[in-house]
């Protein structure tokens, strides 16, 4: 996964830079003209000389690889008979064209003969001369084939020849090249044979370059304790190295190894230890890539702090030299320190300078690179709309650039500032693409922001269930970065016992040799070096020491985090079930004093109207007791008939009673879910009178007009009646809150009203709440539902009256709960249930 | 002595009749009723000064029972009509809102018959 970040960074940097050059420069139409030129005007030896090794890399470029490499050997024969070194200069150029695309190192100048050739030239005070180099392309995936074919027919040239130097190259060429075709058996043949070349040659950084490519595909079949082994023997080698110059070329190529099998660790400490060794040799010119690779490697992967520093010192050099090639490339990462210090003007600052520096249409890699970073800025001063068209743009880009890495991550920047705005349904959809991309890919950083966002965002929804999952898939990454930090640190300590036996070894020897040539003068010397090698030693041993203190501190803090986050999702679950009992009760509570008042009422009329019963029939028996002439027969059937009137009305309130005492008791049991044939009219009539009277009675000054408008049609309809009841006392209960605000704002001549009507569709019944309140602002419309969003003021609303009612009437129901609201004219819910 | 009662229960108008049978036969009393507060207003505009007594419903949906005591009293003054509030719930706020307001004399409900005879009886006597 790291190793991917890297490699994609700079093989896309210079891939684009190759490219808009490659449009420009024909290598073919420059070698016909060279050829023209040597054949018409060879003045001196020197110039013809020149002309030939410019000529042979030229082909090289070309993929001409043993024209090539004959007509290098030519010029560094003719060079070698003028007695001038630069021709030693010019054939290791050639050698490091051969071998540009054999991952000596992830940057162009890095690579081993490309620095060999540069210090050949320094040694003789010339300046780099090296036009060729810039113009490289890389190699493909479908030209491996024909590049291995044309290296086994340089391989068969020169092996007729017998030269030992240029095979010893070749073999390394074609091992790195059939290594990416994943020929593992052909390429460690090739390999072993380079190793057994460069040693004869006694060029010990070239032969460990080639056995640090044979654990390289070594990896891909055989044990890990052969691998183990061999790396072993590989540290070994760098730490009993006595040149300064070897030691730094090999810590370089142990850093590219590392960094190659994603241990970024590792990786950094050797990178560091080269950047020690070449600040020895003063090697400034590659000091700069040095310190371009170790700022970018450790902004992402370490302190953003210290990769602004590193960065800094790239920048000095730069200076102090006047080399500015690829120095956007610097800018654009001194950008993304600064955007993680949080420092965004200084950010903007290095971002414009680098938008300055190249051209947008050959350089997409470095427009999305500023669009990611410019998305990020925004991101960071909470401007989330403003930059997801950046993130977009960004995207675009690297997906047509196949930078699946930084595709992933700008989605997952849009998801997460999806979700800041409140957009979920975005924010979940751009976090799925981001994490889908990031799983296949194994990128672990992608799947943690992704994975992270999208928990969120379906626990805002209150879709629990999903957001579980996604947070498991987050804390099982999170597990897995552990592991990967375990590995490494096991590695670490292989090391580090390797170190102190290889530093005890050189202690007897140094005691030996001591004791043998304690009055040879140069032996003083000898000890001085050893001083120097032990320090850098205890240095490297005080770096790891270091950095595993910091890795376990790591460990501890992030499984002490996971734990933090199980125990939050177990409280989580029992708080919500408490929340939800707790929102019933509320609304029990509601409903109480609404009762209270509904059921005096009936009351009021069963105990007067049987009063007046017993006041009758006392009337009644009076007059039957009089003498049958003085009895008023009228007025007895007067009364007979308003005792039969006065029973149906005692009748009629004792049932209204017992329907109150019914509904309340149905509303505090949990939902039986069984659905009845209900009549919907009735049950929305009765809550609206319950609402109604339960809010007047918390707040005497309330008033509001109401209206209903019942479709007499619907009939019965099939549902679970406490349910929905309390879904129809919600929205009334919301109703009445609305418009009280409104009535609170003082507007003259606002009349508050509640309407409730229902209405039959089709095979559906719809319920309409209406209220000519303040309306819902667009910015909470998506909130609404969401459990636990509440405008109301802290400790006055549960948050879960309509995610519960949402829940009742989509998932109890298959029905829809909809809103229509227009700020400031008012708000209508409107349910439908089919029937 | 004419009364206007209001109350938002159409039932009430019967239960008025019939426990007040021998009252309104003896044309002692005379009711009227409104069921709403708006009701009762448009009733006290057309009948101007003869309704004395006003026995209303605190609880109403629309106008409540203590706006239409604080729009009779601010209104009809000369002479004042006697206001009695009934409320389903003896509570000190609405008891100190009609107090405040002008209100007469309290009754709750469950209505108590005698009681409210007697009081309209104290009132017819004075």
């Amino acid at each position: 996964m790291k190793k991917l970040n890297l490699l994609y960074i700079f093989i896309l940097a210079f891939s684009a830079n190759a490219f808009s050059q490659h449009k420009t420069v024909s290598y073919a139409s420059k070698i016909d003209s060279l050829e023209i030129l040597l054949k018409n005007a060879a003045k001196t030896d020197t110039a013809k000389a020149h002309q030939l090794a410019y000529l042979g890399q030229l082909y090289i470029c070309n993929d001409q690889i043993t024209k090539g490499l004959i007509l290098s050997k030519q010029a560094y024969e003719m060079y070698q008979k003028l007695n001038d070194p630069v021709g030693r200069g010019y054939f290791l150029q050639a050698m490091a064209l051969v071998t540009r695309d054999a991952g000596t190192a992830s940057n162009d100048r890095m690579s081993l003969f490309y620095i060999k050739a540069k210090w050949h030239f320094d040694q003789m005070e010339l300046s780099e001369t090296f036009p060729l180099y810039q113009q490289m392309h890389y190699v493909q995936g479908n030209i491996l084939e024909s590049r291995t074919l044309e290296l086994k027919k340089a391989i068969e040239y020169f092996e007729k020849q017998g030269d030992n130097e240029i095979l010893a190259v070749l073999f390394y060429a074609i091992g790195y090249n059939t290594h990416s075709q994943n020929l593992v058996k052909e390429s460690i043949t090739y390999l072993d044979r380079s190793f057994a070349l460069f040693k004869q040659l006694k060029q010990p950084e070239a032969a460990f370059t080639a056995y640090l490519t044979k654990i390289l595909a070594l990896k891909k079949t055989s044990s890990t304790e052969q691998v183990k082994q061999m790396e072993q023997n590989a540290i070994k080698q760098i730490i009993s190295s006595a040149d300064s110059r070897e030691k730094s070329l090999l810590c370089l190529s142990m850093f590219t190894y590392y960094y190659q099998i994603g241990l970024e660790a590792q990786a950094l400490e050797y990178l560091l230890k080269a950047i020690t060794g070449f600040k020895e040799i003063n090697d400034k010119q590659t000091l700069i890539r040095l310190y371009n690779i170790a700022g970018d490697e450790i902004q992402i992967y370490g302190s953003p702090k210290k990769g602004y520093e590193f960065l800094q010192k790239e920048l000095a050099l730069r200076k102090e030299l006047n080399v500015n090639d690829d120095i956007t490339y610097t800018y654009i990462t001194l950008s993304f320190c600064l955007i993680k210090l949080k420092n965004y003007d200084e950010a903007l600052k290095y971002l414009s300078l680098a938008e300055e520096l190249f051209n947008k249409n050959d350089n997409p890699y470095y427009l999305a690179k500023c669009f990611d970073a410019r998305g990020q800025v925004l991101m960071g001063q909470q401007k989330f709309p403003e930059a997801i068209p950046y993130f977009s743009k960004a995207a675009l880009i690297f997906k047509d650039q196949n930078n699946q890495w930084s595709e992933s991550y700008q989605y997952g920047y849009i998801a997460g500032c999806y979700y800041e705005m409140g957009n979920l349904d975005e924010s979940i959809r751009y976090g799925n693409i981001s994490l889908d991309i990031g799983k296949q890919n194994n990128y672990i950083p992608v799947t943690l922001m992704a994975s992270k966002v999208l928990s969120e965002a379906h626990a805002r929804q209150g879709n629990n269930q999903k957001s579980y999952e996604y947070l498991k898939v987050y804390s099982d990454t999170k597990d897995k970065l552990l592991q990967n930090d375990i590995d490494n640190r096991l590695t670490d300590l292989e090391t580090q016992s390797l170190v102190q036996e290889a530093q005890r070894e050189k202690e007897k020897l140094e005691a030996q040799t001591y004791i043998k040539e304690k009055e040879n003068e140069q032996q003083r010397l000898w000890l001085i070096g050893i001083g120097c090698c032990l320090l850098i030693v205890m240095f490297a041993a005080w770096f790891l020491h270091k950095s595993n203190r910091d890795k376990k501190e790591a460990n501890k803090l992030l499984n002490e985090q996971k734990t933090q986050i199980e125990e939050a999702m177990v409280h989580l679950k029992a708080t919500q079930s408490q929340l939800i009992q707790s929102e019933k009760m509320a609304s029990l509570g509601e409903l109480t004093a609404g009762i209270a008042h509904e059921i005096q009422n009936p009351l009021n009329f069963v105990n007067n109207f049987s009063e007046v019963n017993k006041e009758l029939i006392e009337e009644l028996k009076t007059e039957k007791s009089k003498p049958i002439n003085e009895r008023d027969e009228q007025l007895e059937n007067e009364l007979l008939n308003d005792i039969i009137s006065n029973e149906e009305k005692i009748n009629h309130h004792g049932k209204r009673a017992d329907a109150i005492v019914k509904g309340m008791l149905q509303h505090s049991r949990s939902s039986s879910g069984q659905k009845e044939p209900t009549d919907i009219n009735a049950l929305a009539d009765e809550y609206l009178r319950l609402s109604y009277h339960g809010i007047r009675a918390k707040d005497k000054s309330f008033n509001a007009t109401l209206k209903t408008d019942f479709d007499e049609s619907i009939g019965n309809v099939n549902i679970i009646p406490q349910d929905i009841g309390r879904v129809i006392l919600n929205l009334i209960t919301n109703a009445f809150y609305a418009v009280d605000e409104k009535k609170k704002q003082g507007k003259p001549g606002y009349d508050p009203t509640v309407s409730v009507s229902t209405k039959k569709v089709g095979n559906k019944v719809e319920i309409s709440v209406k209220d000519n309140g303040n309306g819902i602002p667009d910015a909470i419309k998506e909130k609404i539902f969401q459990p636990f969003f509440t405008t109301k003021p802290t400790g006055q609303g549960t948050g879960l009256g309509l995610s519960m009612s949402y829940d009742i009437v989509t998932k109890g129901h298959t029905g829809e709960l909809n809103v229509l609201t227009q700020e400031n004219e008012g708000t209508e819910f409107i349910i439908i249930i089919p029937t | 002595m004419k009364i206007l009662v209001v109350d938002d229960e159409t039932d009430i108008q019967m239960l008025f009749e019939q426990r007040f049978r021998k009252e309104i036969r003896e044309k002692i009393l005379e009711f009227a009723f409104a069921f709403s507060g708006e009701d009762a207003l448009s009733y006290l505009n057309g009948h101007e000064h003869e309704a004395v007594l006003i026995l209303s419903d605190i609880n109403m949906p629309g106008m409540s029972g203590l706006e239409l005591l604080d729009h009779i009293k601010s209104k009809y003054t000369k002479p004042p009509p006697v206001v009695m509030m009934i409320t389903a719930y003896g509570d000190d706020e609405n008891f100190n809102t009609a107090k405040r307001l002008g209100a007469d004399d309290f009754l709750t409900k469950p209505v108590d018959f005698a009681l409210l005879k007697e009081k309209l009886k104290m009132i017819a006597d004075v």
